[in-house]
């Protein structure tokens, strides 16, 4: 793994080692590692200010991660996903409320709302193209606000629902550095998991049928298949990033999501 | 009775508001995504000019006409002009865009608490009797008479008008409407300017009627359902979807539950997109693709 790869011509990964690096060349593998660095001594520098920006910094790169997996790459526009924001940020919020669940209860459990709304809003994907996918994802935000707002006013926390912090190994996470780390490990795990799919079969999946719908399906793609896994994944991805959002915030409302 | 008054006025909004989607999406073939937004702009600027010619509420309701006008125009001058002949997609995100822009800038200029043009302008708002027992406000009568004279000077418009031939030109191919002569700049920027105009209307009674507040926009979301349940590109398609979706409406706050309301119209478009995506009396189009 020693040896220098000019990325500028052709195509020389000729092991299966070199395929799966993530950083092939020296000057790719230093930068990153000058990045991971960075990235881990800058909340001892930095004002509470600037990581709370960090943190929602992260919070929007896992959502568009996913929305990037599922317009960028798979070609399906959704116009729906801060429904699905949403969506995990409720599932949290109802199961805090109803049965005290700790967060390692909630979060799978948003990834698995997600999930289940993404095969709904995948559905009409088999069927429309382009403008009106994307308006059929719009109506279904809608629908999942609605949902979550009749929650509240039936429930009665017409203001919101607060949640307290989460409790890590005894300890409530409320601190700003804390929840850097989280956020950030969650943002990186996002970041591999999107890398790696996207450059195995299941990507190429993708790319196929964004690039001719057609031609995939004769190439022996599945497309009504690898549509709704693009839709499920992109979703899941998205739900878990509401539920983190609503811990981190402490309180979900409609509004606050809208 | 009141129940169909109630569903009339409401078609009657639904129809105001989306014949501006039907007219930018017929010419240009863009999806406006901020009619909402636009249309309470108007309603803001309603609430300025009253603030400006307390005394004269014509002047007031004319100078507001006026520039809202000119929004439209503005809009197409300074952002959708960068966008004919992008992808539509992208001509669809930029008014998404627009449209969160133009809400933080509502509230930023004319804050968020509920207004009253009406008392502004001090008109009184008395409800009227109708025959058959039904009662109707002042400013919702209005709105009917105002959507119904709309409808029709727009069908007189795009079918004798000079310039409603050339909108429907430019609509049908471009280029081709290009090559005959018809500037479309201009008519994709008149295109706007009305679009914005009777949203801007729309806007103006609804605020007369019932108070304005930054959520206004929800309603002009709650029309694109009409617009789009009737056919994107038919006039008589979005007072059809209109009629069907402010009947499935008040129909479910009556008999079911009021905070239906918002719903309502997208489970209508779901249905509808499930079954006949170009909509009742829309062309059915090559859906194009991402």
């Amino acid at each position: 793994m020693s040896k220098l790869m000019p990325r500028a011509s052709g195509y020389f990964r000729t092991d299966y080692k070199c395929d799966l690096a993530l950083a092939e060349t020296r000057l790719q593998r230093v930068s990153l590692s000058i990045f991971i660095v960075a990235l881990a001594v800058f909340p001892f520098f930095a004002s509470p200010f600037h990581l709370d920006i960090a943190c929602q910094i992260f919070l929007a790169a896992i959502g568009s991660l996913s929305l990037m997996l599922l317009t960028g790459y798979a070609g399906q526009i959704s116009l729906g996903h801060a429904g699905l924001l949403a969506a995990g940020a409720f599932t949290v919020g109802i199961l805090f409320r109803e049965t005290h669940a700790p967060f390692w209860v909630t979060l799978p459990a948003a990834a698995l709302v997600g999930g289940f709304l993404g095969i709904i809003f995948g559905l009409p994907s088999l069927r429309l193209r382009g403008l009106y996918l994307a308006i059929s994802t719009l109506a279904l935000h809608f629908v999942v606000v609605y949902l979550g707002g009749e929650y509240e006013t039936k429930r009665g926390f017409s203001t919101g629902i607060s949640i307290d912090p989460p409790q890590i190994f005894g300890r409530a996470l409320t601190s700003n550095r804390a929840w850097y780390f989280i956020l950030l490990i969650f943002a990186a795990a996002t970041l591999l998991i999107c890398v790696n799919l996207l450059r195995s079969r299941t990507g190429r999946a993708w790319g196929a049928i964004r690039a001719r719908e057609t031609v995939a399906e004769a190439l022996g793609i599945d497309v009504a298949r690898y549509k709704l896994l693009a839709f499920v994944i992109s979703s899941a991805m998205t739900a878990v990033a509401g539920a983190l959002f609503a811990y981190y915030r402490g309180f979900v409302s409609v509004e606050a999501l809208l | 009775m009141q129940l169909i008054v109630n569903i009339v006025v409401l078609a009657a909004i639904y129809a105001l508001i989306s014949c501006g989607y039907v007219l930018v999406y017929r010419v240009s073939h863009v999806l406006n995504l901020a009619h909402g937004e636009l249309m309470m702009v108007g309603a803001y600027l309603l609430l300025t000019t009253a603030w400006l010619f307390a005394g004269n509420p014509i002047v007031a309701i004319a100078v507001a006409l006026g520039l809202s006008l000119t929004v439209g125009v503005l809009v197409y001058v300074f952002l959708m002009r960068k966008m004919t002949g992008e992808m539509v997609l992208a001509a669809v995100l930029t008014t998404v865009a627009l449209g969160i822009l133009l809400r933080g800038l509502i509230v930023l200029v004319w804050s968020a608490q509920q207004q009253y043009p009406a008392q502004a302008l001090s008109f009184t708002n008395a409800a009227i009797e109708l025959p058959g027992g039904g009662r109707i406000s002042t400013f919702a009568g209005i709105l009917v008479l105002v959507t119904a004279t709309t409808y029709a000077l727009m069908f007189a418009f795009l079918r004798f008008g000079r310039w409603g031939v050339r909108m429907r030109a430019a609509g049908q191919n471009p280029l081709l409407a290009a090559q005959r002569g018809v500037s479309l700049h201009a008519v994709y920027a008149l295109a706007w300017s009305l679009s914005t105009l009777t949203g801007s209307m729309a806007g103006m009674l609804i605020a007369l009627d019932s108070g304005l507040d930054s959520t206004m926009a929800v309603i002009g979301l709650k029309a694109f359902p009409a617009a789009l349940v009737g056919g994107l590109d038919s006039l008589v398609g979005a007072l059809v979807g209109s009629l069907i979706v402010a009947g499935a409406e008040v129909l479910a706050i009556h008999y079911i539950d009021p905070l239906l309301s918002d719903v309502v119209p997208f489970l209508v478009l779901i249905a509808m997109l499930a079954v006949r995506p170009w909509g009742l009396f829309g062309t059915r189009e090559e859906l194009d693709r991402v």
